[in-house]
């Protein structure tokens, strides 16, 4: 039962990273493998503007989202749209997304030095008893944020004109284009939210473990993997993804340790990969003749 | 004040397809384009509504030269396609495809809205709004692409083979809706056509597009009764 | 009572923003003059050129930061004191051991070095020992601390190690975790340093009949450590060893404790504490934390090692042990130097480390021929010269008393 609910909780965090690759991919196609890196530009924002006292917290915690954001949306417009121009068998971006990656952390590094750095914006220190199990009060609220905002994703998509628009380009950028609108304005909003959550995630999970540069890179693998189980098309799917590899992968460290939670993990995803390629929530990929 | 094409050229990477090609729409005005398998008529529409690059010529509207504006642009002034195939959204339903096409219509939006005519006079449309457009028929798909297109406010609209695939009885549902847009939008219609015999009935001018050259081009009633037009694309020998 | 005083960023930021486009266009290696001869010159100065390996960017770059401190602070001290200056050549070893293989055979071979100082983790020193040792090059490890780099077998060596090594402080830490006949787990990282420890601990146990409860990796930048934390808990666990080479990771571990309310009667771990820990904990999760280390952190010549490195620098000394080990390994090395008269007689120069008399740290703590031909290990595993410390609210240490003392009455 406890690692039913430790893994939960944990399985938000990675759901809200997740969230960034669907997002990004659902508009663009395109994943951005930078991640975390933004998600360290994030909590170091948010560091670099600690000390204005006259800045309530949740103004710091938008300082994070922000600085990810408006960096994610002039990302895509250098460094991912460019390399996109050849139709749907161009990856060049994959391999300028892992540039980006490459050149942000040594740059972080550089400016930032490697050490961890206490991060207080958005502290929420103390643990509570959920059906016997100990959760740090930070995890919870990150777990409550990824549900809270992939909520909110899927009602701005169903239910509003942005949402149509986003969901015309996801289905036929050309087409939507004629009806007067832009995919690559789509595309650049999207990576401006994608990063901006990444961002954000980085503010509070700093608040935790510590701002560095590579805080984002060891959950990267997790958030893809989430991403992969619920069905990159989907917003629900990093919040099913996030459920069952976080509950899994907890389970089997329980059970036979740490090194296990991982693998298990993984292995879901190769299960997933091999039964429903488009992954549990996603819809097969029409294939356009 | 027209739609005008002036000697433009266009292709793909390594074909170069169009060559010289100028034409002109005026407002209210309905003009046929026709011409065999392959000529470049779909290529015509995609480089004027900007989804191939021109690479020589001008293309202009009423307000000027728009050929470096990019597709969105294009049909927020108010030069609007109907691709081939229809091209609805498939996961949206009939509303939500019909909503999408309002947003290019901008400033132009207000006034009598000339959606209502065509729902009033198509009911189908309307009876099939909360379904998923690619669960509708082919003639329901192609009514829906032109509602669509309709509620963006066309100056100029641009119509690539609406008749395709579709029965006799329904491709005369779509010449009739053809009139009716056109007497409810004023807008100038290009009508790319392979029922030549029909659109060149329909339209008032034609075009005669062979090997992406004009060839030909008059009265369509003229070209619709010329002996080499009637040879070459209405099957009479 | 504070000791070391957190690096100050924004210079660093500073200097790094200014640096950065340069450090991109340039990936640059340390430049050396040919005046290093090795050999005196007029002056009677000798200039030795020094190889030094580390992983000078990248997310463990702290392990070069602290050998680079402890050159700009006591680089004059040594000239001083014995006449031989440090040319140093570095090489950047990323931490991966492909680059440690290749700095390492560029500095030999290319670079012509007459010694190699670094690198500074156990894992990539594993990887070139079979190199360093074959091209007969003495090899300054001041950092290391597996065992497993030295093949005494292998004569005569080149190798010298002038931190503690983990199967030294697997003998000081099984008799506190073992006390009592407790159950004893270990969390170690999954790298060279916490599989030494691991192993040590484990050929420690087997050798004074004692067995390892529960073993448990953490892998670097691990979200959270809840599964290990219970698995020691439902063992029973009542002493526990973290052998983890980021203090980061650490952090991890006893914050997954405190949220689970498991509190071990012992809880020990190595110096690597020091570094990265206090910024990302609270005090009442490093409340029951205890380290031992063979070095007097709060007074003597170790502790004169690290205020001066803070007051040259303006930093914190980054890694304060390996500060330390350092310091006293050029000590080392420099009087070899010396003696010999030239720093090219690799030979002559080995033997002089071997036979080396008095090594200094700092003005007042000396230690008397710490090695012979089959120990190279400046420290010894005899609890009355290990030192016991834990921590108060501030994250100061504070001396409980020697191991041995420990052992006795308890701490
Ligand atoms: N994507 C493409 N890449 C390369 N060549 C193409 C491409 N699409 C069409 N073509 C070629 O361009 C020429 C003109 O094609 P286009 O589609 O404009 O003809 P069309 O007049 O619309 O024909 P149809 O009546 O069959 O629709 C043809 O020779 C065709 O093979
Ligand atoms: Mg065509």
């Amino acid at each position: 039962m406890e690692a039913v609910v430790i893994g939960l909780v944990l399985g938000g965090l990675y759901a809200l990273l997740a969230q960034s690759f669907v997002l990004t991919f659902i508009t663009t196609r395109t994943l951005n493998f930078a991640v975390g890196e933004f998600v360290a530009l994030g909590a170091f924002a948010a560091i670099a503007v600690s000390s204005w006292s006259w800045l309530p917290t949740p103004g710091k915690v938008a300082v994070g989202f922000l600085a990810a954001a408006v960096v994610g949306a002039l990302v895509y417009r250098f460094l991912v749209l460019p390399f996109t121009t050849q139709g749907e068998h161009d990856v060049r971006w994959l391999l300028s997304t892992v540039a980006v990656s490459f050149v942000m952390l040594n740059l972080i590094t550089n400016v930032e030095g490697p050490s961890p750095q206490r991060s207080d914006t958005a502290r929420i220190s103390g643990t509570v008893d959920i059906l016997g199990a100990g959760v740090g009060k930070q995890q919870l609220v990150l777990a409550g944020l990824a549900v809270v905002i992939s909520l909110l994703l899927i009602v701005v998509t169903q239910r509003t004109s942005v949402g149509l628009m986003m969901r015309a380009v996801s289905q036929d950028p050309d087409t939507a284009s004629l009806m007067g609108v832009s995919p690559r304005a789509v595309g650049a909003a999207s990576y401006f939210v994608a990063m901006g959550l990444a961002g954000l995630a980085g503010v509070l999970y700093a608040a935790t473990v510590g701002a560095s540069p590579v805080m984002g890179e060891t959950l990267l693998v997790a958030s893809i993997a989430v991403a992969i189980v619920g069905g990159l098309g989907s917003l629900w799917g990093p919040l099913l993804g996030g459920a069952l590899y976080g509950v899994l992968s907890q389970v089997a460290s329980y059970q036979w340790g740490a090194i296990w939670g991982e693998t298990a993990g993984l292995l879901l995803v190769i299960v997933v990969l091999v039964a429903k390629p488009e992954g549990l929530l996603g819809r097969r990929m029409e294939v356009k003749l | 004040m027209s739609l005008v094409v002036d000697n433009a050229e266009s292709g793909y990477d390594r074909a170069p397809i169009l060559s010289g090609v100028s034409l002109r729409v005026e407002p209210g005005e309905l003009v046929a384009v026709v011409g065999s398998n392959g000529a470049g008529k779909t290529t015509l529409v995609k480089t004027i509504v900007g989804q191939l690059a021109l690479r020589a010529g001008d293309l202009a509207d009423d307000d000027g030269s728009f050929a470096k504006l990019s597709s969105h642009r294009r049909a927020k002034r108010g030069v609007v396609m109907v691709p081939e195939g229809r091209k609805l959204f498939p996961r949206l339903t009939v509303g939500e495809n019909i909503a999408l096409g309002r947003r290019a219509a901008g400033k132009r939006a207000g006034g009598e809205d000339p959606v209502d005519a065509l729902l009033d006079a198509f009911p189908i449309v309307r009876e099939r709004w909360g379904q998923q457009a690619n669960l509708l028929s082919g003639g329901e798909q192609q009514m829906v692409a032109l509602t669509r297109a309709v509620a963006a406010r066309p100056r100029y609209l641009l119509l690539d083979e609406p008749s395709l695939g579709l029965s006799p009885l329904k491709t005369l549902d779509v010449f009739r809706l053809i009139e009716l847009i056109r007497e409810r939008t004023g807008a100038g219609i290009l009508l790319v056509e392979q029922m030549a015999d029909q659109a060149l009935a329909a339209a008032d001018r034609a075009y005669v597009l062979e090997h992406g050259r004009i060839v030909m081009e008059g009265d369509a009633a003229k070209l619709r009764s010329s002996d080499e037009v009637r040879r070459a694309y209405l099957g009479v020998s | 009572m504070k000791i070391w005083s957190s690096p100050s960023r924004s210079a660093i930021k500073l200097a790094a923003l200014a640096t950065t486009a340069s450090l991109v266009l340039a990936a640059c290696g340390g430049g050396s003059d040919d005046e290093a001869s090795g050999k005196a010159d007029a002056d009677g100065i000798i200039t030795v050129k020094l190889g030094v390996v580390g992983p000078k960017t990248g997310p463990a770059s702290l392990y070069y930061e602290y050998m680079a401190q402890d050159f700009e602070a006591f680089s004059d001290d040594f000239e001083e004191q014995y006449g031989v200056k440090f040319d140093v050549v570095s090489e950047d070893d990323q931490a991966s051991p492909e680059e440690t293989a290749r700095a390492v055979s560029k500095l030999i071979n290319e670079e012509g070095v007459h010694a190699i100082l670094g690198p500074p983790l156990s894992g990539n020193a594993l990887q070139v020992a079979d190199t360093v040792q074959r091209s007969g090059v003495p090899w300054l490890l001041a950092g290391p601390n597996a065992d497993e780099i030295i093949n005494y077998e292998t004569q005569p060596n080149w190798a010298f190690q002038t931190n503690f090594t983990n199967q030294q402080i697997m003998s000081i830490l099984g008799e506190r975790l073992w006390a009592d006949d407790a159950k004893v787990g270990i969390v170690f990282s999954g790298d060279g340093f916490g599989q030494s420890n691991l192993d040590q601990l484990k050929l420690w146990a087997e050798a004074n009949g004692h067995e390892l409860t529960v073993e448990e990796t953490i892998q670097p930048g691990a979200a959270d450590a809840n599964a290990i934390v219970k698995r020691l808990e439902d063992a029973g666990v009542e002493s526990v060893f973290m052998g983890i080479t980021q203090g980061a990771d650490t952090a991890t571990v006893t914050r997954s404790m405190e949220q689970a309310g498991y509190a071990p009667a012992t809880v020990m771990t190595t110096g690597t504490i020091l570094t990265n820990y206090k910024d990302v904990a609270e005090p009442s999760q490093w409340e029951n934390i205890q380290i031992v280390d063979p070095r007097n952190f709060l007074e003597g010549g170790d502790k004169w090692v690290l205020d001066q490195v803070q007051e040259a620098t303006g930093d914190a000394p980054a890694i304060p042990t390996n500060n330390i080990s350092t310091y006293a390994m050029l000590d080392i090395y420099a009087q070899a130097v010396k003696e010999v008269g030239d720093a090219s007689d690799k030979e002559a120069v080995r033997q002089a480390i071997e036979d080396i008399k008095t090594v200094h740290i700092g003005p007042d703590l000396t230690i008397e021929s710490p090695f012979s031909a089959d120990d190279h290990k400046l420290y010894t595993d005899d609890p009355a010269t290990w030192f016991t410390y834990g921590f108060d609210e501030d994250f100061n240490l504070v001396n409980l008393g020697t191991a041995a003392e420990c052992l006795e009455s308890g701490c």
